[in-house]
């Protein structure tokens, strides 16, 4: 008997014990996430990496935004891609547009990966969950139907549709507009460009040493033959490669895309087939980018074959850690948006890095104007606050944040391009805020899912062919499978999927 | 008598209820897209019977995702628990209980890091230039490789991924190690069994149970893979390592096809499917033996 009372007290206290320890624990638990909350920033904190020191005075063709406090004391939602370094002064400026207006603005992050696809499911299950959409140039086309028509507030903010037309750059007005109606305001615009080490070209030893050995000056190549000597003259693994190469799966299609549209083809003939297969012409041409590429990695190695697995931010550490003489496809997110560049830590170790256009694949070196990638802001039918939503897409385009941003962009209005084009770097004083060259390349730019030829938006491009062209052209440059076999297993997907979305029934 | 009747109905109904609507329901619907041709952009949506069936059936590459996902998981479930026996039963023979404490503290290690973690750390070591894979193999002489971007980009994803799970095996099989009664072994030193012996017909046979569970929970949780392969490979090089759920996530997240997304997640179905079954039977043998 007295065992079991001993027993009984035991599990008693026990009991006690194990109570207090569960109280103990759950009053530690609330206090970590009582503190946690406590200390949670009211907005995300976004640090500003640019701020624009000079400025001049020119009479903008975009309006300026009268703020009103008509929507005061709402709260708009708006999400947007996570951690994206070319907007992040206009994201740090916006407290200034909740002063101005009263509203509030609640930005969702999301990953990179899943932005589109996050609002994608979002908007088409009609869920009100965002006020507008923030789409890149790929999932663009999906939204179209599903956004409103903003003909009526483009005539009324700019005057006339013309006068708006007018001020955005000529290849992006088509993808716009879908059945007659404006569906999206361009926040973004952007393309690739070549970076290099201007010391390494200016060094009177390398010069000496390039003239010998290909009997002409040391240039920035303007061709990919030039690129393939000078590439091979500064190669010299692993204490420095020819090329380092924003490359990664996500965007190979288009860095490789891009030389194709430069070379003077698109994607699409008149009747919405793809050229590589029925123009012999585009054909040769991309098999001759595809072979270049695959001979820069796999033979002469004179890109480090990580650049294919690098994402953006690995490739301007190894390139500005000194490891390769010159960078292919960078986006202007990191000319100035990142200071990376630029920053004085690294101009002590590599010196100077200068831009200058994407080379051409023909050796004639004419730009017919590769692949532009654009961001851009419409307003859901589902959204809860319309002309709330519009008064932010105002904001965002204005001038002011335009050119805070413009060290990461291009800002996508000629009028407000023009003046950033004129500022340079806070950072870096010598170094032009948009590099020109590389502008006068852009304003040739192309959307990749338009068909200009025949005048559509061809949605289907950017889904499941797009997938596995990024699939087949890493396997290409990988030397696993021909560009020949490549081209043909891209065109085949291509042409079935558009075959299935009913685009060649007569 | 009524109230006798259904009270026991009563009782079952809140899992009865949990399992129609969190899976029964979601099975359904997940069947009736896989017949229609739904995407992510648009609104409607048509019944299309089996063709995304015979479609994917046709272009073939279903099969290949299939087989990486078989191989994955076999071989990750199979050197995880051979590696986890190992390491238990390495551990359980120290003496020392301090030093037994540590060693199975910094074997758990890596169990308690993230996947996508243990992801991203393999991926930057299995770099060409920055990875500290390369710099050992270069100093024993060989060359430096991108290891993630070779053919069997595949087999890198299974030693990390059985680097991050053999210690889920290894501390289930302790505890199921210290459970055997010591006495037992102590009389079969003493009849003169060697260590081997010992293993073969008193440890092994103890711990079957455990180890048939384990091994069928290990199956069904790798076949589910899906973190460390995205974020080490997304699927590459080209699409070599893609397997059966990656290319649902392709299908619905890249090319935004919910009817085609839908009919792979039916595929994928299959192999858990039979792997319970088998369970189901051995299960049911030893309930008759």
């Amino acid at each position: 008997m007295g065992e079991e009372k001993k027993e009984e007290k035991a599990i008693s206290r026990r009991k006690y014990l194990g109570a207090v320890g569960g109280l103990a624990a759950a009053a530690a638990v609330g206090w970590g996430l009582a503190g946690y909350l406590a200390s949670k920033p009211k907005a995300p904190a976004v640090e500003k990496t640019v701020t624009i020191t000079k400025t001049e005075a020119i009479t903008p063709t975009a309006p300026a935004t009268t703020p009103i406090k008509k929507y005061a004391g709402l709260t708009l939602k708006v999400p947007f891609p996570e951690g994206w370094g070319s907007w992040a002064p206009g994201i740090a400026m916006v407290h200034e547009f909740e002063e101005e207006t009263g509203m509030k603005v609640d930005y969702h992050f999301l990953p990179w990966a899943e932005n589109g696809s996050k609002q994608l499911l979002e908007i088409t299950n009609k869920t009100g969950a965002y006020d507008l959409n923030t789409v890149g140039a790929e999932e663009w086309p999906m939204f179209l139907p599903h956004l409103i028509g903003l003909n009526s507030r483009i005539e009324e903010h700019w005057g006339s549709l013309n006068a708006f037309m007018s001020d955005v750059f000529p290849k992006l007005q088509e993808p716009l507009i879908y059945e007659g109606e404006h569906r999206g305001i361009p926040i973004h615009a952007n393309t690739m460009f070549l970076a290099y080490r201007k010391d390494l070209f200016e060094d009177p030893k390398n010069q000496k040493r390039f003239e010998e050995q290909y009997g002409r000056e040391l240039q920035p190549p303007k061709t990919f033959q030039e690129l393939d000597e000078v590439a091979t003259f500064f190669n010299d693994p692993p204490r420095l490669y020819g090329i380092t190469a924003e490359q990664h799966k996500w965007i190979l299609f288009s860095t490789l895309i891009t030389l194709f549209y430069d070379a003077g083809f698109e994607l699409l003939d008149k009747d919405l087939r793809p050229t590589m297969k029925y123009d012999d012409k585009a054909r040769e041409t991309m098999i001759e980018i595809l072979k270049w590429h695959q001979d820069a990695y796999q033979k002469k190695k004179y890109i480090n074959i990580d650049s294919l697995k690098f994402l953006d931010g690995e490739i301007l550490d190894f390139f500005t850690s000194g490891n390769a003489a010159m960078a292919l496809y960078i986006w202007m997110d990191f000319w100035g948006g990142v200071p990376g560049y630029h920053a004085p830590e690294v101009r002590k170790r590599i010196g100077k890095v200068e831009a200058i256009p994407l080379p051409t694949i023909k050796p004639d070196g004419v730009h017919h104007g590769g692949v532009g990638s654009w961001w851009i802001h419409g307003i859901p039918e589902d959204s809860k606050h319309p002309d709330a939503a519009w008064e932010y897409i105002k904001w965002a385009i204005s001038e002011k944040v335009q050119l805070a941003c413009a060290a990461g962009q291009f800002p996508p209005y000629k009028s407000i391009c023009e003046k950033a084009i004129k500022l340079t770097m806070p950072h870096a004083p010598d170094v032009p805020l948009i590099p020109k060259d590389v502008f006068e390349v852009f304003t040739k730019a192309k959307n990749l899912y338009y068909c200009y030829s025949a005048n559509k938006m061809v949605i289907e491009v950017s889904m499941e062919p797009l997938t596995k062209a990024q699939d087949l052209f890493e396997s290409c440059l990988l030397g696993m499978i021909t560009p020949e076999k490549a081209i043909d297993e891209y065109t085949k997907a291509l042409e079935e999927t558009l075959k299935a979305a009913g685009y060649y029934r007569r | 008598m009524i109230y006798k009747r259904w009270m026991p109905l009563f009782f079952i109904l809140p899992i009865v209820a949990y399992t129609l609507i969190f899976f029964i329901y979601p099975f359904f619907l997940l069947l009736l897209y896989s017949f229609s041709d739904a995407t992510l952009y648009s609104l409607s949506q048509n019944f299309i019977g089996i063709e995304n069936y015979i479609s994917v059936f046709r272009e073939g590459r279903v099969y290949f995702y299939l087989q990486n996902s078989i191989i994955y998981t076999v071989v990750v479930s199979f050197a995880s628990l051979m590696l986890g026996m190992v390491f238990a039963l390495l551990t359980n023979s120290i003496k020392h209980k301090k030093l037994q404490r540590i060693f199975s503290i910094s074997l758990m290690l890596p169990m308690m890091l993230l996947p996508v973690a243990v992801g991203v750390t393999w991926s930057l070591s299995l770099t060409e230039y920055y990875g500290w894979v390369n710099f050992i193999l270069e100093a024993i002489g060989f060359r430096r490789e991108a290891w993630l971007l070779k053919p069997y980009a595949l087999w890198f994803v299974m030693l990390a991924d059985v680097w991050g799970w053999t210690p889920f095996m290894f501390i289930v099989l302790l505890a199921a190690l210290q459970q055997v009664p010591p006495s037992i072994l102590d009389a079969a030193e003493v009849d003169g069994a060697t260590r081997f012996n010992k293993f073969r017909f008193i440890i092994f046979p103890t711990l079957k149970p455990v180890i048939i569970t384990l091994t069928t929970l290990k199956l069904i949780d790798t076949y589910k893979e899906f973190d460390m392969l995205w974020v080490m490979t997304r699927g590459g090089p080209g699409d070599l390592s893609t397997n059966i759920n990656v290319i649902v996530y392709k299908s619905l997240f890249n090319y935004f096809k919910l009817g085609r997304a839908s009919c792979y997640g039916v595929i994928s179905l299959i192999f858990p499917i039979l792997v319970l079954i088998i369970y189901y039977f051995i299960i049911r043998r030893r309930g008759k033996d």
